[in-house]
């Protein structure tokens, strides 16, 4: 038999049963599809979910104040955090964001036209809005040139907007603050610090200039890198601050269980989805076999018939092989593009530009698989069929 | 024997035997079978169901081999064959017709005709008009491209036919070519056998219980017990 003949007949042949192998045909065009989408987005869609789990629960996030004292009260608590301590800080690796605060304690009052009320009031750096992955609802964070230049500027929370305005599009607008004025830049998003939308934040270098009985730099946040960070930064702190003020004063706060949560959840995730691939593609695989060992049985006169016109064993072998070879084969060519489909998808969705060079990774992981499965899945068949002897076959009914 | 006939045999079995082993008992079907079909000879072989006759035919095809016995063909044992030489002789020596007129499953008659062409490996430029060649011998070029199961029982073996001798064989096998059919399509088939049979010098060996369809033929072997008479 040709090999031309040979691809022919197979395709014609799959083509015309689809009836019989849409079935299987379909299992592997949506396992190899979640095979590439999987392989090729996995990391990225990890990354994302892992953002917005942290958005939430801030299971990187270390904070490091100073142990209370039974009279915090008065006279007001001079204890501060060194900027050579911060500097030190941010050296240790797995760290990505070293930010700092300042408090008053009480509130400051604060007047838009004839409108007076009291909020509670922060100092913070610009780094600050980064350890707490914030943004802005409305209009920008103050930033790094804001803190240089003492700027005379501030960010509202959602509430303390509603409050003074009854609207949260108010940047550009002037208030007073302690009677020193202050220009509002933007409104706080709500997710990243909910506990903290009936506050207003000031550049803490102004604070410290302007508003009377600000503390010094009292507390530090830090976001670790990853996950798996957490662990030896939480170590590294205590070294680090001794190496520049002692350190038997400070108190080291992590969310524990919302990261054990966290990384729960996302292992959960993982596993399922890969479990679930690898079902889909032995179901296909299995499905494939079953269907050519069937059809070994009901074509068993079909087979005499081709010997009797003298097809060779090996005729036959190859005609079994082949068959099971295009129709994975086909499967999974389409399966590629329905992967691409939902690749683009996902990447849109994520808001991540699609990495080419996973995807045709994933293409020929998932095409040697195919061929694999195609292989393995048409080998027994086509062995049994082709040792099949005329006369039984043509006794066959 | 005389040298003229031994040149124009094609078929020459001596002493041919079939046994079955049946729960350990040895019962023969054929016992020493003596039988000779010459070139583009018509030989119809009768006799009752069960009587061995489908075995013989098996046997001629190399489909079963005998217990005992030789087997000349064309003047060469060809018992000493290997599988794939068994192979090669019914692609290029002999063509089969079935009683029920099996055909390929979704495919057309074009395509049923054109797979003793594809397993000889004929060049696919020469298909085309062999195969409307042999369609045209048993009338059925106007239903080439038609899927072959929607064909009638007499048009099916008309393809059947077609099909067998597409590879230009030596002799065509046909085990009750006609088992299946009425009396009007089994006179129509043994016409086509017939014309066959004298432009193209095939041999034919048909089994039939037809006694219409064994007067069209030039010898009838009745078998009888196994034995030929
Ligand atoms: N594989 C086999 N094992 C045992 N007996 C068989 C086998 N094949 C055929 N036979 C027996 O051989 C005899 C002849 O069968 P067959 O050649 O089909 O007869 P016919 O075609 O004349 O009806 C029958 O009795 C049948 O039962
Ligand atoms: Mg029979």
């Amino acid at each position: 038999m040709r090999p031309t003949d040979l691809f022919r007949i197979s395709c014609i042949q799959v083509l015309r049963q689809y009836r019989k192998n849409i079935g299987v045909a379909l299992t592997i065009i949506l396992g190899t599809a979640g095979l590439i989408v999987v392989l090729t987005m996995g990391r990225s869609i990890e990354e994302s979910i892992c953002t917005d789990l942290e958005l939430i629960g801030n299971a990187t996030r270390i904070t490091i104040l100073f142990k209370q004292l039974p009279t915090t009260r008065y006279p007001v608590d001079k204890r501060e955090f060194k900027q050579e301590t911060i500097d030190g800080l941010k050296t240790i690796p797995g760290i990505d964001q070293v930010g700092v605060i300042a408090v008053r304690n009480g509130y400051v009052k604060v007047m838009y036209q004839n409108n007076i009320s009291s909020f509670q009031m922060i100092a913070v750096d610009d780094l600050f809005w980064k350890v707490h992955n914030s943004s802005a609802q409305s209009g920008v964070l103050f930033d790094q040139e804001d803190l240089k230049q003492h700027s005379a500027v501030c960010v509202l929370g959602q509430r303390t907007a509603q409050e003074l305005f009854g609207d949260l599009d108010v940047a550009g607008q002037f208030i007073s603050v302690n009677n020193s004025i202050f220009q509002i830049v933007g409104v706080l998003d709500s997710i990243s610090m909910s506990d903290k939308d009936r506050h207003i934040f000031l550049p803490i270098t102004t604070a410290q200039d302007r508003i009377s009985s600000v503390s010094p730099v009292n507390k530090i946040y830090i976001r670790c890198h990853s996950w798996d960070d957490v662990e030896h930064v939480i170590a590294s702190i205590p070294v680090v601050v001794n190496s520049f003020q002692p350190n038997d004063e400070i108190e080291i706060f992590l969310p524990e269980e919302i990261l054990a949560r966290v990384k729960a959840i996302a292992l959960g995730v993982k596993i399922f989805v890969q479990l679930a691939l690898l079902a889909t593609l032995l179901l296909g695989g299995i499905g494939i076999w079953n269907i050519m060992m069937m059809s070994v049985r009901s074509r068993t006169r079909e087979i005499g018939l081709k010997k009797a016109i003298g097809a060779e064993d090996h005729d036959i072998f190859f005609q079994f092989l082949t068959e099971s070879l295009v129709l994975s084969i086909s499967a999974t060519l389409m399966g590629f593009f329905l992967g691409w489909g939902g690749v683009t998808i996902t990447a849109s969705i994520i808001q991540n530009v699609p990495p080419k060079d996973l995807f045709w990774l994933s293409v020929v992981i998932g095409f040697s698989f195919s061929l694999i499965l195609g292989i393995v899945a048409g080998l027994a068949p086509a062995i049994k069929a082709s040792r099949m002897e005329v006369v039984n076959a043509l006794r066959y009914e | 024997m005389s040298k003229q006939q031994r040149e124009n045999t094609l078929i020459d079995l001596k002493g041919m035997t079939k046994s079955y082993t049946v729960n350990g008992q040895l019962f023969s079907v054929l016992p020493k079978i003596n039988m000779t079909v010459s070139k583009s000879e018509m030989v119809a072989i009768m006799g009752p169901s069960g009587s061995g006759k489908s075995t013989l035919l098996f046997i001629l095809g190399l489909f079963l081999s005998p217990t005992e016995g030789e087997y000349l063909f064309d003047g060469k044992n060809i018992l000493t064959l290997n599988r794939g030489q068994q192979a090669q002789f019914r692609r290029e020596r002999i063509g089969f017709v079935l009683q029920s007129a099996d055909m390929f499953q979704h495919s057309t008659v074009y395509e049923n005709v054109e797979y003793p062409l594809i397993y000889a490996r004929s060049r696919p430029s020469e298909r085309p008009e062999r195969i409307h060649q042999v369609l045209q011998q048993v009338n059925l070029t106007n239903r080439m491209h038609h899927s072959s199961n929607k064909l009638s029982g007499g048009e099916k073996q008309r393809v059947a036919i077609a099909r067998a001798m597409v590879n230009h064989p030596a002799v065509i096998l046909a085990d009750e070519p006609t088992g299946q059919l009425d009396a009007d399509n089994s006179q129509q088939i043994m016409e086509y056998f017939r014309s066959i049979s004298s432009t193209t010098d095939t041999a034919m060996v048909i089994v039939t219980h037809d006694p219409n369809v064994a007067e069209k033929c030039d010898t009838v072997l009745q078998i009888c017990n196994g034995q030929l008479l």
